[in-house]
This record gives C-alpha cells, sequence and structure tokens, in this order.
C-alpha cells in the first residue's frame, strides 16, 4: 500500500514536470515510464496510471479554478451543452469535469498499462502489481 | 505471441487516442489540448489581472527601454523615447490583450475565414474579396511604400511590436479562441493594420439603395418617387448650420444628362438563394462640442459615442501614448496604430459617420460570354480580371474569377453564389473604399500630435474613406466640425439610382475639393454637432447624396445644446445618456387624436399607457416598447402592399411616413391594393397598426403584466461575442434605455460603442470614458466585460491622463518595462 502511494505520488510529481515544459500528453510519458520501470501487466497498472493522471489535472485544474473570477469553465462548457440538447442538464461545468476526469482516467491508465505491458514484453520483473 | 500483440494494442490505443484528442474534428476542437489544466483553456485565467502586467520584458526591435504602467481598468500608458519604440509598444500591449481578436478581423476582411473554420465561411470570403477589400488593401500598402515612409514607417513599428508578442507565445499561451477553433496566429503585416482599416471602410459606408431605388423608378416613374423619396427631408438639422456662408467659389458642378433611361426593368438572381448582410443602419454616431462662453469652465467640452455592432471584445482599447513630442489619450482600433477618437493637452476631436452616397452600380454591357471586354463610349474597353484564391479547411482549393471595369469589380455575376439583396447582378461597383491613394493614417497621426485648429485642419487633409464628421475644440477656444473624406464629384442625384457603365458622364466626375468640404468654426450658435444627419442644407452647392440618417438624434441634441449656457462635463453625460424619442413627440399625439374616436381602442390600458407617455425611452416604460414596435409595422402597413415587386425595392422611410400621417389625411397610399371591395382609411391602418403591434408584444413577451413589456426586457440588448456560436462568451440581457433614434442609441444589438467627454483646459484637460466591454479580449481575465454593467446604468470612468512617467496616481497598478535587448 505504502508503496503504491509512492509509486502514484512519483508519477504525478514527474507527470508534473513534464506538463509544465512538453506538449500536452507529456504527462503521460511519467505514466508509461512508471510502468515500464515499476508495474506488472494487468488491470492493476491501468489503476495506477488513471489516479495518478487525475490527481495531477484535477489537482492543477482546482487550483487555476481557485483564482478565476469569470466563471470560464462554465462558459468555455457552455459553447458544447449549448449546441447539444443533451448536454444541458448536466451544465458547462459539469461537462468539462466530466470530459477531463474520463480523459485522464482512460489515457493515463492506458498509458502505464502501455508501459508495463512493454516492459513484459522485454522480460522485466516487477516489484508491485 | 498473444501477450506481444496485446502490449502493442494497448500501446497503439493510447497513441491513437492521444493523436485524436490533439487533433480538432470539425466543430469539435483538439480536446486534448483544450482542457489540460497546463496547457489548455485554463491557462487563460488571470487572477485578478494585474500579476501577468506587472515586470520586465526583453524585446529586439527597440531602440530604448519603455515603460508602460496600468491603470485600475488595465489602460496602459505607454512612456516611449520616440515614435518607433511608441507604435512598437502599441503594437506589442494590443496584441497581448486582443491578439485573436485583431487578426480575427483581418483574416475576415481578406476573405480568409474560411481557412479557419472551413466551407461555412466561403461565401462571406467570396462577398469581401469582390468587392475589392483585400485588393485594395494591398494597393494601398503599394503605394505607402512608393510615397509615404512616415506611415509605413509607423506601420512597421506596430507590426514588429505585434510580432513580438506573437513570438514569445507557446501553445499554452494562445488566447482561448484559437484553442476552441484549432488554429495558430500567423505573423502581423503592416497590411493586416490596413485590412484592419478596411473594415471599417466597409462597415460604414458599405451601404447603397440605387438597385432598389431603381425598380421604384421603374414601377411608379419619376415624379411619384421624387414625392415618396425626396433628396432633402421636410424636417432636417444640418450639420453645417443653414445660413452658414460658402466661403470658396465651387468648381464646375457636372450637369445632369439630360437622357438618362429611368424606365429599366430589372430582374434578380435566383429567387429563394440566401442573401448577404450589407452593413446595418443602426451604424452611426453622435458627437457635439460647445463653446467656452457656453459652459462653466469658459473652456470648450467636447464629447463623441461612435454607434456599432457591440461585440465582445470591444472594438475599441483604450490607450494613452506619450514620447516627449506627443501625450495623448483615447481609444485606438485594436490592430491599427495610433489614436483615433481622444484628446491630448490642447485638443480633443471625436468622429461620427458622414454616410455621404460612395457605393454606386453601373450596368454593364459584356461584349460576349467571354466578358473580356465591355461596351464604354462608343467603343470596346477591355475588362482585366483577378483570380481569388480560398483555401479552405478540409476541403479543396477555390478559385474565383473577378472581372473589373474601370468602374471597379462586377460584385456579382452568373458565377457568383449568394449575394446581398441590395447588388445587382451584372454591374460593376465603383466604391470609395476601393480608393487606393490613401494615407488615413497620417490623420490620426496628426491629429494625436494637434495643438490647435490650423493643425486639425492639416491633419484632416490626409484623409479618405470611410468619410466622418470629425468634431474639434481646443484649449484656444475654437470649436469646428467637418464632413471629411474624399467625397465624389456628382451631378444633383449621381448614383439614387442604377448608373448606365457605357457612358462617361455617368461616371465619377472627379472629388469636391478637400477645402469645399462641409465645414463650420465656431459658429454663433456656440456649439457644432453631428448624428449622421445632412452634412449641409440644399443651400451647400456640392450633392453628397439623398438620404443621411433620420434627424431624430439631431434634432434632440440641437435642443438640448441650444438650452445649456453653464455646461459641465455633467450636462454632456446627461445629454449622451438621454432617452427622449423626438419622433413619440412628433406623430404620438396625433396617432391618439386619430384613434380617440373608437371606444375600443381609447378603454385600453396601452392607449392610456401611450396618452400618459412623457416620450422617454427608459428603461421601465411601457409606452416605448409599444411605440418602438408600432412605428415599424405602421410603415409596413401603409406601404408594404405598394411596393411588394417581383425584385427587391425601398419603402418610404420612416420621415416621409410621418409626413404622410401627419400631413396626408386623405392619401391613397393608406389603401391596401390586395384587399378587394374596401378602401383602407389612414384611422384603419393606424388602428390595425396597433392591434398588430400589441398581439405582436403578446406572443413574444407574454401578457402585459409585471416587467415583461419594460423597454429593457423588450429591447433585450446583446453584447456579443464575435463568433456567433460561442454564446456562453456574450453578455445578453443588457438592461437599459435608448433606441434607433434616441440620442442614447443602443438597441439590441447596436449603440454607443465609446462614450467620451473632455473639458478643455488652458493646464489639463479631464475626461470621462466607458466603453460596453473590457480591456482585455480573454475570457479568463477579469477585464474582459467588466465596464458592461456600469456602461448600461449610464456611468462614466474618469479616464486617467498622466503628465509624465514619473506622475503618480492611486488608479495605477502595474508596470511593465520592455527593455531593449
Amino acid at each position: 500500500m505504502y508503496k503504491s502511494i509512492v509509486l502514484i505520488v512519483l508519477m504525478v510529481f514527474v507527470g508534473y514536470f513534464f506538463a509544465l515544459f512538453g506538449p500536452w500528453w507529456a504527462p503521460l510519458l511519467s505514466c508509461f515510464l512508471i510502468g515500464v520501470l515499476k508495474l506488472r501487466s494487468g488491470a492493476g497498472s491501468f489503476l495506477f496510471g488513471a489516479i495518478a493522471m487525475l490527481v495531477l489535472w484535477l489537482g492543477m485544474a482546482i487550483y487555476l479554478e481557485s483564482k478565476d473570477s469569470t466563471s470560464l469553465t462554465d462558459r468555455v462548457g457552455g459553447i458544447f451543452t449549448d449546441s447539444i440538447p443533451a448536454l444541458q442538464s448536466i451544465g458547462g461545468f459539469g461537462l468539462i469535469y466530466l470530459l477531463l476526469s474520463i480523459m485522464a482516467v482512460l489515457l493515463g491508465g492506458l498509458a502505464t498499462l502501455s508501459g508495463a505491458r512493454v516492459a513484459c514484453l522485454l522480460g522485466r520483473d516487477k516489484q508491485i502489481d | 505471441m498473444k501477450n506481444t500483440a496485446g502490449g502493442l494494442g494497448v500501446s497503439l490505443l493510447t497513441v491513437i487516442l492521444i493523436y485524436l484528442m490533439s487533433s480538432s474534428w470539425g466543430s469539435i476542437p483538439a480536446l486534448g489540448k483544450l482542457l489540460s489544466p497546463f496547457h489548455g483553456y485554463l491557462q487563460q485565467v488571470e487572477g485578478d489581472g494585474n500579476d501577468s502586467r506587472d515586470g520586465q520584458l526583453s524585446l529586439s526591435g527597440l531602440s530604448a527601454d519603455v515603460l508602460i504602467r496600468y491603470d485600475a481598468n488595465a489602460v496602459p500608458h505607454i512612456f516611449a523615447e520616440n515614435d518607433h519604440d511608441l507604435y512598437f509598444a502599441q503594437g506589442f500591449v494590443v496584441a497581448r490583450d486582443r491578439l485573436w481578436q485583431m487578426d480575427f478581423y483581418t483574416l475576415a476582411a481578406a476573405g480568409r475565414l474560411s481557412e479557419i473554420v472551413g466551407p461555412a465561411a466561403l461565401e462571406l470570403d467570396r462577398y469581401h474579396r469582390r468587392i475589392g477589400l483585400a485588393k485594395t488593401a494591398e494597393e494601398i500598402i503599394g503605394y505607402l511604400q512608393q510615397s509615404d515612409s512616415l506611415s509605413m514607417a509607423i506601420l512597421n513599428a506596430y507590426a514588429q511590436g505585434v510580432n513580438a508578442y506573437i513570438s514569445s507565445l507557446s501553445d499554452r499561451d494562445l488566447p482561448l479562441e484559437y484553442k476552441l477553433l484549432s488554429y495558430a496566429p500567423e505573423a502581423w503585416s503592416p497590411m493586416k493594420s490596413i485590412l484592419m482599416l478596411m473594415n471599417m471602410r466597409h462597415d460604414l459606408s458599405g451601404r447603397t439603395d440605387d438597385f432598389r431605388m431603381s425598380n421604384v423608378l421603374a414601377r411608379y416613374g419619376d415624379e411619384l418617387t421624387s414625392s415618396l423619396f425626396p433628396n432633402y427631408p421636410s424636417l432636417e438639422s444640418p450639420i453645417i448650420p443653414s445660413g452658414t456662408v460658402w466661403d470658396f467659389d465651387p468648381v464646375p458642378l457636372p450637369l445632369v444628362p439630360v437622357d438618362r433611361d429611368t424606365s429599366v426593368a430589372l430582374t434578380f438572381l435566383d429567387p429563394g438563394r440566401p442573401e448577404m448582410e450589407g452593413p446595418r443602419p443602426e451604424i452611426g454616431s453622435n458627437n457635439w462640442a460647445i463653446s467656452g462662453s457656453r459652459t462653466a469652465s469658459g473652456m470648450p467640452l467636447l464629447s463623441n459615442d461612435p454607434h456599432l455592432s457591440l461585440t465582445l471584445p470591444s472594438i475599441w482599447y483604450q490607450i494613452q501614448l506619450h514620447t516627449p513630442e506627443v501625450n495623448v489619450y483615447g481609444v485606438a482600433l485594436p490592430g491599427t496604430p495610433a489614436v483615433i477618437i481622444g484628446f491630448n493637452k490642447d485638443i480633443a476631436w471625436g468622429v461620427t459617420n458622414v454616410g455621404s452616397d460612395v457605393m454606386d452600380f453601373y450596368n454593364i454591357q459584356f461584349k460576349d460570354k467571354s466578358r473580356q471586354e465591355y461596351w464604354y463610349d462608343g467603343a470596346w474597353k477591355p475588362v482585366s480580371i483577378r483570380l481569388e484564391v480560398f483555401k479552405q479547411k478540409g476541403k479543396p482549393d477555390l478559385v474565383d474569377t473577378v472581372y473589373f471595369t474601370h468602374h471597379g469589380p462586377v460584385v456579382y455575376d452568373q458565377t457568383s453564389g449568394p449575394g446581398r439583396e441590395d447588388f445587382p447582378q451584372g454591374h460593376a461597383m465603383r466604391w470609395v473604399a476601393n480608393e487606393s491613394q490613401s494615407t488615413d493614417l497620417l490623420t490620426f497621426h496628426y491629429l494625436n500630435r494637434a495643438k490647435n485648429y490650423a493643425d486639425y485642419r492639416y491633419a484632416l487633409s490626409k484623409f479618405t474613406a470611410p468619410a466622418q464628421n470629425f468634431v474639434f475644440a481646443s484649449n484656444e477656444n475654437d470649436i469646428a466640425i467637418t464632413s471629411n473624406g474624399k467625397l465624389p464629384l456628382k451631378w444633383e442625384g449621381q448614383g439614387k439610382f442604377l448608373l448606365d457603365g457605357s457612358r462617361s458622364d455617368h461616371d465619377w466626375q472627379g472629388w469636391i475639393p478637400f477645402e469645399h468640404n462641409p465645414t463650420v468654426k465656431n459658429p454663433q450658435r456656440g456649439f457644432v454637432s453631428s448624428a449622421n444627419q445632412f452634412p449641409a442644407d440644399p443651400d451647400y452647392p456640392y450633392y453628397l447624396g439623398w438620404e443621411f440618417a433620420p434627424a431624430s438624434r439631431a434634432l434632440r441634441i440641437n435642443e438640448q445644446l441650444d438650452k445649456m449656457d453653464q455646461a459641465t462635463m455633467e450636462s454632456f453625460r446627461m445629454l449622451l445618456h438621454d432617452n427622449f424619442n423626438v419622433d413619440a413627440r412628433l406623430v404620438l399625439p396625433n396617432l391618439l387624436q386619430i384613434l380617440s374616436v373608437d371606444d375600443s381602442i381609447s378603454r385600453m390600458e396601452e392607449y392610456r399607457t401611450l396618452s400618459e407617455w412623457a416620450y422617454n425611452n427608459d428603461p421601465d416604460e411601457v409606452a416605448a416598447s409599444i411605440f418602438e414596435y408600432w412605428m415599424p409595422n405602421l410603415r409596413s402597413a401603409i406601404w408594404t402592399d405598394d411596393f411588394e415587386l417581383e425584385v427587391p425595392a425601398r419603402i418610404p422611410s420612416l420621415a416621409r411616413t410621418y409626413d404622410l400621417i401627419l400631413n396626408e389625411a386623405e392619401s391613397t397610399w393608406y389603401d391596401d391594393i390586395r384587399t378587394v371591395d374596401v378602401e383602407e382609411s389612414r384611422f384603419n391602418i393606424v388602428r390595425s397598426s396597433l392591434l398588430k403591434t400589441l398581439q405582436d408584444l403578446r406572443s413574444r413577451q407574454g401578457e402585459n403584466t409585471g416587467e415583461h413589456w419594460h423597454w429593457g426586457v423588450v429591447k433585450n440588448t446583446r453584447i456579443a461575442h464575435l463568433v456567433p456560436n460561442f454564446v456562453p462568451f456574450s453578455r445578453y440581457g443588457v438592461r437599459n434605455g435608448g433606441g434607433a433614434r434616441i440620442v442614447n442609441a443602443t438597441t439590441e444589438s447596436h449603440g454607443p460603442s465609446w462614450r467620451m467627454i473632455v473639458q478643455l483646459d488652458s493646464e489639463w484637460p479631464q475626461a470621462l470614458g466607458i466603453f460596453p466591454g473590457g480591456q482585455s479580449g480573454n475570457l479568463g481575465s477579469p477585464y474582459y466585460d467588466n465596464m458592461i454593467d456600469r456602461w448600461a446604468e449610464g456611468a462614466m470612468d474618469s479616464l486617467l491622463f498622466l503628465r509624465d512617467r514619473e506622475e503618480d496616481a492611486k488608479e495605477l497598478r502595474s508596470s511593465l518595462i520592455l527593455k531593449s535587448r
């Protein structure tokens, strides 16, 4: 359990620095690398990356939201909910965070799983599943 | 083997997902880039907006350091050592706040929007190219490169500043609209600044009635057409006061061709095709200045409020520009150097649109289907051809062929797509906006530095289009106004109807000399003003056009200015927000009198509301809602049956409608020719139009209870984002008063885009100003729309006009230093 938390924190920490200097998908490299180095192939590795990306993106988003006084998220999301009636009940804010969370979970999880599978192909031992 | 395939499959799936989220798909933006908090829309969060306007930046292209001090409204006050650095810094700071907006405007004018939004914008692009905006901008740059090194130096310095900002941007810094529309800014250039001015030429001088009037003429003949569409209205208060002596000898006036054909039957393009909208008639403005002899301070006061489309980001940008040679404050157009409307220590100036007839259409007789030659003065004359290439997003390029005669482009022909209803097919367009020997920018450069009346006149001599009424006041106690720009020299009525492109006597016959443009300095009445009405009465020797904006605003402004003898800034602020309805005062008592014989009407609650109305279009007035809806219905009820032709046709103006109601009780125009066995009277038409109005209001607003019918609710002013689909970036339901023919000319979508009052002073001027938006174009900035509520309430901000870079002021918030690298 302790090692799991450490790995997730490591992924978030490294992903943060990748995000500062790389393209939007750069934090996924952190997930991938940790997957290669530390995780066994399987559903568990997906969970590690999913949680790490979710924490990273949500953490940064919440930090920026705390500085915002313009309802930016709601207005950006409103562009989509206005044009698609089925989405209006969710609201702009809800839609954006739903999409953001799905993307973080899916991409983070797949990146880590990819790393773990690649490592598995290379025949490397793993410490944690 | 199975594990290998599985491993590669997961990796491949991840890469595909990353690719899909890095690209835009139709109108869906690249979601990865947009939603990543490290790169996407959340990077637009500005906090309190001051941090990003503080600090130092090292830039190449400057000859010395530039200090930019931002005040509490995020207005930059630029202190530079020379003009080059000043315009460089202006380009830089405007781009920081408005890059996407200025880029978007210039892409629109260049006919290139389809490059970023795809085929949906193609017809708009074709329209902009076919009327010549991009071609003329290219030619203006060519002209300036040949003959005006000062303009080019200014434009180049400005472009360098914009580009310094663009090159500092990474993907994550791009304005939000780029992220949503999935494109990136290209380098700025002097041509883009000229395209920005071409937009204004289009919006302010791009209206025409020639086609619709020719159809009226063909149907009703000369006499009736003249009666219904007179060349000067019965009620007017011209800009240059009647009785003003013209102290010049007019150049020989062109004679009206005696044998012009007025019986041309016209047809129109494919019925049912989509139509492009031309500039809206609401575009107009007010300005005025009052002599020191009528102010409390003894020095002149000046005011200006240009009425344009209300947009976010705002069309104007407040700025102070300072070097050892100039110190000026006012508003600039994003993308264009210098201050357009403003003041300095000694003078103030403002502009309204003249609206003279500067767009005419010529019937062209081509030799054959190849359209290589056209008939002109007894010989075949060659056309020139320009190929316009459109790069559409997601589609192959499209090439459009435009044919040019010596008059100008044939805007619509059988190969064109959708067009404006007021543009005839197969006709060449002569339009002042396509004049390329143009130094408009110098007018503003020199006005920014002007010290007195002589400087003002010199600056105005550099201006071409769109013709503007330049109001002026100085601390030498001079006031003046000039209807200025290149005004074509025409015979009386030339261009009221379509012209014959095969005859040289139908060509424009040169220009009215600059010195002969309507102007007045220090008139006896002690004030000058304009509200887009006729520049001068029929005693003025030249023909400028047959129709200008309705006199309503001008009448009210002049009445109020006439009463002022101790005017203050507050008097001017009140007048800027004046909601008095001159039209209602003129016609409503008569209409109510006509209806008073009908008990079923006179007992109605709405009749009582109208009877008790003090004629103010205030936001909580129900009567204003009824009247403002009633008048268009009344006009339509009288004329539509007679002018519902098989081709587009004008109907007589509201002013002519009032004339009819007030002075022609028994006219046959009241009869609806579509009804048989019934002859409608004035009473019938007035009654039915009122009942229709009440029904319309009920359908739209519900019953007349609570606030449902209040004018501020009914009018429902909106300030919309430039991208129509970005509704949440707009402000709807902005509650205020006013109206189209009210001094406070706020309609549903147009209105005072900048309000300014300047109190001249021998020591230091004071000024108030506000626009309906904010300094920043960034939705995530508190300065995006922070002025809207104050603007709607009628408040105005005190403008901080600093004497020098050292002056301290409590309003200052941050300092940005641009270091010369």
